[in-house]
């Protein structure tokens, strides 16, 4: 008994401390967002206000809703296609029998961890040529094939979980091939969908060195180099406009997230067969 | 809708090699005929069913349905499984996790566009006569074993299959539902008269289902009959020992010819080869069998009777299998008769000895099955 108390303390300790470490900058990011001064230890200045957020919306020169838009759109476009080609792909490896199929997965996967810097002269040569610099797809296209192989990876693990003997009962009830995986399969793999979705859609609009070197201003700049760039705008560090910039771009990931998360729900496969 | 197989065969290549899972299977099924496959896990049953069914691709041979022609290699036609109005049961059921009860059995007709009204009712009419009317807008987790079987047939039969093939369909179920499920399984295709393909390891359910079973092994079909056929006129010792509630008593024995009979010896019993028989002596030897229900204690008249040895009873409520030592041949004894002691006075006939030619590996033959 004395024991189970303790276990149950120790483990609120825990959480405690790990919660307190993720969240502490957040809240820091808040406080100061909706400070007159940034100085959060001199007590004496703290004032609640919205003149951040007013100020930096209100700016045109800042650009903020441009980077907020830029990032949303080439975000959801890079998920949206990294998710199908690694569904298809992932689809093929699960079910088809071909030789090698393991090595190739690890091959796909060794080929996303290639550090980005050592790619960054060749794209950037690349899209000089095909004239892309500072547009959409000059960041979409890196972006997709950088996260296909997560995608493809948390695809292929969910497909696998799926048995066989769906698609063969699909198939014997009248579906041809894609109307099986589209009728059948596909449904089942929704909390896979979702969240290589989202890793994908998350890693695409954190993602700084890309977007750094291939965009030149506001017509394709993502949200993580447009805070970078607040300090070179005005000299000195606008603390409380780089807050409330970030707490503003935060905000439609949080609804994302929060919309899609509940789709990532387990045992969806349950029932289907005895095991 | 009869069924036809010509030299039809699978090889699956794998980093170990080759693998004949089906090998020259040549079969006629009759229009409504109840069938059964039967063999030792392994043996390319359920590949033989995957052929028949479209969702393999035969290596080499002919499938027809009726007067059509499926699927053949050499002439490169292959109807996909969409198009040859077959259904199917699998061993775990395969239903639809995502989709209720009234959606997975309507599943066949919808993927048809056949219109909402008409799905309604065919779905009704099969939910009332597999007894699942009730179940019809529960999700398949929350079915038992017993209802997720009737709901997967349902599914198969509702639209009106000219084939059912059924892969194991009673193995996932307790022991008692297996039962009820085989008559209702048996009294269902007899009322729907639906050419039906059965593949099971189980003897007992292809004896007590099928009209004719073929008993495979590796890949080959070893023999085709009725029940009552393979019961009685087991083509080989594979066979003998496969069929039967507890395998059949099998010796190799020596054979004594002179001018006009031969006898195989057990111990000191002589047993006559019948003349028909004595093509099957091989270097003098010959396997003998006895299936032990034809053996009998304390017999007032028998062929042959010998005082054995109990070793072991096992009690099956009514029955006592007997494990008796004559020499050094043991006998499995099949028996009602409980008046026996440590000596025991068994006897047998002539008309109930099986004869089979004797097989250099005969263990490898027998798939472990032991011949003493």
């Amino acid at each position: 008994m004395k024991e189970e108390k303790l276990i149950k303390i120790l483990f609120f300790i825990a959480t405690l401390f790990v919660l307190s470490f993720c969240l502490i900058p957040f809240l820091y990011m808040l406080i100061i967002s909706f400070c007159k001064s940034w100085d959060i230890f001199s007590l004496k200045e703290i004032e609640f206000t919205f003149s951040n957020y007013i100020k930096i919306l209100k700016d045109p020169s800042l650009h903020c809703l441009d980077y907020i838009k830029n990032s949303l759109i080439i975000s959801g476009i890079s998920a949206i296609f990294s998710v199908f080609v690694a569904t298809l792909g992932a689809y093929a490896i699960s079910r088809l029998d071909f030789p090698f199929k393991f090595s190739i997965l690890l091959f796909i996967l060794a080929s996303s961890m290639f550090p980005q810097i050592s790619v960054i002269g060749f794209l950037f040569k690349l899209m000089k040529i095909l004239n892309f610099i500072n547009t959409y797809q000059a960041l979409i296209l890196p972006y997709i094939s950088w996260s296909i192989p997560i995608s493809l990876w948390i695809m292929v693990s969910y497909f696998s979980k799926i048995p066989k003997d769906l698609d063969k009962s699909a198939l014997v009830d009248g579906c041809s091939w894609f109307q099986a995986f589209l009728k059948i399969i596909l449904p089942l793999t929704k909390p896979g969908l979702v969240s290589a979705g989202l890793l994908s859609f998350l890693f695409s609009f954190n993602e700084f060195l890309f977007a750094l070197i291939l965009t030149i201003d506001y017509h394709a700049r993502t949200v993580p180099v447009g805070i970078a760039m607040f300090q070179g705008l005005h000299g000195e560090l606008p603390w409380g406009s780089i807050m409330a910039f970030t707490a503003l771009s935060l905000l439609p990931v949080i609804i994302i997230v929060t919309l899609f998360q509940k789709h990532i729900m387990q045992g969806l496969t349950r029932g289907a067969i005895k095991e | 809708m009869n069924l036809r197989l010509i030299n039809l065969s699978k090889i699956f290549y794998s980093i170990r090699g080759k693998i004949k899972a089906v090998n020259n299977v040549n079969l006629e099924i009759q229009a409504g005929e109840f069938f059964v496959i039967l063999g030792p896990s392994g043996c390319g049953k359920s590949t033989l069913l995957n052929l028949i069914a479209g969702l393999e691709k035969p290596t080499s041979g002919e499938i027809y349905f009726g007067k059509n022609l499926i699927a053949s290699k050499e002439k490169n036609v292959f109807i996909p499984p969409k198009d040859r109005n077959i259904a199917m049961v699998f061993q775990n059921y395969a239903l639809y996790p995502h989709l209720s009860v009234f959606e997975n059995i309507a599943f066949p007709l919808k993927i048809q566009k056949m219109d909402k009204d008409k799905i309604k009712k065919e779905v009704e009419k099969v939910a009332e006569m597999l007894n699942i009317k009730d179940l019809l807008t529960a999700r398949p987790a929350e079915l038992s074993g017993g209802q997720k079987q009737r709901v997967a047939i349902a599914r198969a039969l509702v639209r009106k299959p000219s084939v059912f093939l059924l892969d194991e369909p009673l193995s996932n179920l307790d022991a008692q539902l297996r039962i009820s499920a085989r008559a209702e399984i048996k009294s269902l295709q007899k009322e729907l008269g639906i050419t039906t393909i059965y593949v099971t390891h189980d003897q007992v359910e292809a004896m007590s289902l099928g009209k004719r079973i073929a008993v495979m092994r590796d890949g080959k079909i070893e023999q085709v009959g009725t029940p009552e056929e393979l019961y009685k006129n087991p083509k080989n010792i594979f066979i003998a020992q496969f069929i039967g509630r507890i395998p059949m008593n099998l010796f190799v024995v020596d054979v004594v010819e002179d001018k006009n009979s031969a006898y195989g010896l057990i111990k000191d019993l002589k047993i006559k080869i019948p003349d028909e028989k004595r093509h099957l002596i091989k270097d003098k030897k010959i396997v003998i069998g006895i299936r032990p229900e034809d053996l009998f204690i304390n017999p007032e008249k028998a062929d042959y009777v010998f005082l054995g040895e109990t070793k072991l009873v096992e009690s099956w409520g009514r029955e006592k299998l007997i494990y008796v030592k004559f020499g050094e041949y043991s006998f499995k004894i099949l028996s009602k008769d409980e008046t026996f002691g440590k000596k025991i006075k068994i006897g047998f006939n002539q008309r109930n000895l099986y004869f089979f030619e004797n097989i250099e590996n005969r263990n490898q033959i027998c798939m472990g099955l032991t011949i003493s």
